[in-house]
């Protein structure tokens, strides 16, 4: 069997807070801490969660834009060899940039003023040596007309762009190399509705024609509910479950995932209904609850939450985090746990 | 006519003079908000929704100004009523109901609050230009304030600053410094954007109870559809500087009729119009400010454009069915 494109285990992204006189962290900030999944060819995940739930962090330590403190991500461009980026030096990690790419959030932040529409674009190619000077224009204009802009636009600034334009230069940026992998931070939460529908739009139609992988970090669960195959959800630097988007969304089983959902609007009038509030902020990452992280908000919390780590509980093809389905333990009110999924 | 409108704009407009040219930001809004009720002002950045708004505070700076139009304030009922749009942004009479009675709330709560000045002196400042109590009375009611709006241990977080708070915890500061005087409309601008899911049901909901408790017309300024299907009574479409469609929320999702309020349904992810797969699009984009085009301002994106009549005649905002008020040619 074909080994997943991304195999991400037990990653952790600790950041230190205090240090002693001696340079040795005293305190650490765990902005990703156990996190596992699988990610296909050809399929998107959303990594949802709210502000400080980590899923931006994972999202570049994949890119080994941060270095992970400990765990594997695995990497396998080809369908054959499996890299373990999180051990790679840079130099080693160089050829494989190629095959990943990210998109962020901010597409006024992530674009050079300074430099053309084919600069900005025809950069990979040049760094990763591809074509000459001419061969690399005419690939950049194939690009920015695939990701639906004029190829008269070549010349132009940034500055002369809307957001969502904006975007589809970065989106032809980092399709250049023709990457298996694309990290995408928040792509459309910077734009307007209508836009953010044109920009989802295309990154649909550039995975299906080009075979892509998204890992696709947003907060919004309509978004990902849209886009994602598989969904992951994460809390305070913690993956609490993940599974296909029917199975998440349909039948959440871990009580932040239920939360989480009941307490995202949804644009329908007539499904208005008395929602179930989740009181309490997201906690401090570097001061994080004992036992389960999610316990002090948690509506379904017992006195064992508050000491014991849950672990990693597989259930039908998913993952949940929670000692409410760990094994040997079940489910003292299942009819509860029906009423909240349905 | 059960009760009077608390604010009305009439054929308001707003324009900056620029060097390059005059931009129309808001062109002929009209509108009323009744006590209780919750209008939400929906359309995509740039489109004058938080213009119209500014406007009614006396908060548009020059090289802008109101240049036509009147927005009536009522400021108690039985009382005659005061056209804000006359006032001088500095005036007395502007200022004396401005953060009072007609109160608001910004988008960032991270930049709508001063950083250098304690928190309980932010809500003291109101109380102090709006009521006669004396300072005792004020930290009362400030620190009352903060416990309505659900901040614990309040004397004790009336003397902090605002970086020690989070951003909801801004933003329910932000509430209570608006609501410490009572206001008849409180305008929200944009109130729950930025912050995540959890904490903004939390938010609307605090507004939703306090709404109720104080007999508040709220103007809710969004982009966000499914924050307007979940909160608002009566919905407001704006597109460049106008108001394109005005209905109550349930019929303007199940039946929107202006085209544009058709098209930006469609685009929305799970509003009843949505489809699964691809989602449709508006073709083309908004223009910029300083263009305008002759006749309807979005007949260059409509589909159903009539030519001859919608590239050359504006049309006119009307009530079509005694449910649905349209400014498009379809109707006319």
């Amino acid at each position: 069997m074909k080994p997943p494109l991304l195999s991400v285990k037990n990653l952790r992204v600790w950041f230190p807070k205090d240090v002693s006189f001696f340079g040795k962290p005293l305190t650490w900030v765990k902005a990703v801490d156990d996190v596992c999944f699988d990610l296909h060819e050809g399929e998107t995940l959303g990594l949802v969660g709210e502000s400080g739930s980590g899923k931006s962090t994972t999202g570049l330590a994949i890119l080994r834009s941060h270095r992970p403190r400990d765990g594997s991500v695995l990497f396998c461009p080809d369908g054959q060899r499996v890299h373990d980026l999180s051990k790679m030096e840079h130099r080693e990690l160089q050829p494989l940039r190629r095959h990943m790419q990210m998109i962020f959030q901010d597409p006024f932040a992530s674009l050079n003023p300074r430099m053309t529409v084919l600069q900005l674009v025809s950069e990979p190619l040049k760094v990763n040596h591809v074509g000459n000077a001419e061969q690399r224009k005419q690939r950049v204009r194939e690009l920015i007309v695939e990701a639906g802009l004029k190829a008269e636009f070549l010349n132009r600034y940034p500055h002369a762009f809307s957001g969502g334009q904006r975007q589809r230069i970065v989106i032809a940026r980092a399709l250049a190399l023709q990457p298996k992998l694309i990290v995408c931070d928040e792509p459309v939460s910077a734009l307007d509705v209508s836009v953010q529908a044109q920009i989802l739009n295309l990154m649909m139609s550039l995975k299906e024609k080009y075979g892509l992988s998204y890992v696709f970090v947003a907060h919004d669960l309509e978004v990902v509910r849209h886009i994602a195959d598989r969904v992951a959800v994460m809390y305070a630097g913690r993956l609490v479950e993940d599974g296909t988007k029917a199975q998440v969304f349909g039948n959440p089983l871990h009580p932040y995932t239920r939360a989480l959902l009941a307490s995202s609007p949804k644009p329908n009038p007539s499904h208005r209904a008395k929602r179930g509030i989740l009181h309490g902020e997201v906690p401090d990452p570097s001061n994080l609850p004992s036992g389960c992280v999610f316990h002090p908000r948690c509506p379904e919390a017992r006195p064992e939450c508050s000491h014991i780590v849950p672990a990693q509980t597989r259930i039908d093809g998913r993952n949940v985090r929670c000692l409410l389905y760990e094994s040997g333990r079940t489910l003292t009110d299942p009819a509860g746990a029906d009423k909240a999924a349905s | 006519m059960q009760k009077d409108p608390i604010l009305e704009f009439d054929n308001v407009a707003v324009e900056y003079q620029l060097d390059e040219g005059v931009v129309r930001a808001v062109n002929g809004v009209s509108y009323k908000v009744f006590p209780d009720e919750t209008l939400a002002i929906v359309g995509e950045s740039g489109c004058g929704k938080s213009q119209s708004s500014y406007a009614a505070m006396g908060l548009i700076q020059p090289p802008g100004r109101i240049t036509r139009g009147h927005i009536w304030f009522r400021e108690a009922d039985g009382k005659p009523r005061i056209d804000l749009a006359g006032l001088d942004r500095n005036s007395k009479e502007i200022r004396s109901i401005r953060g009072g009675k007609l109160a608001m709330i910004f988008q960032e709560p991270m930049t709508a609050l001063s950083p250098v000045h304690r928190i309980g002196r932010q809500l003291d400042e109101v109380l102090k230009l709006h009521t006669d109590m004396g300072k005792p009375q004020r930290i009362d009611r400030g620190c009352e304030m903060l416990r309505r709006v659900g901040i614990p241990d309040a004397r004790k977080r009336y003397d902090q600053f605002s970086f020690e708070f989070s951003g909801g915890m801004r933003q329910r500061i932000m509430i209570a410094i608006a609501l410490a005087c009572n206001p008849r409309v409180l305008i929200a601008d944009e109130p729950t954007t930025g912050l995540d899911v959890t904490i903004q049901s939390q938010i609307l909901e605090l507004m939703k109870t306090l709404q109720a408790e104080h007999h508040m017309a709220v103007v809710l300024i969004t982009h966000d559809l499914a924050v307007v299907a979940e909160t608002a009574d009566r919905v407001a479409v704006m597109y460049l500087g106008r108001i394109v469609e005005m209905a109550d929320v349930k019929t303007l999702f199940a039946a929107p009729k202006h085209p544009y309020t058709i098209a930006l349904m469609k685009s929305v992810i799970g509003s009843p119009l949505a489809a699964d797969g691809r989602l449709q699009t508006i073709r083309g984009s908004v223009p910029g400010p300083l263009e305008r085009v002759p006749g309807c301002d979005f007949h260059p994106r409509c589909d159903a454009c009539i030519p001859g009549l919608c590239d050359k005649q504006e049309p006119v905002f009307k009530d079509i069915d005694g449910k649905t008020q349209v400014s498009c040619h379809l109707f006319c």
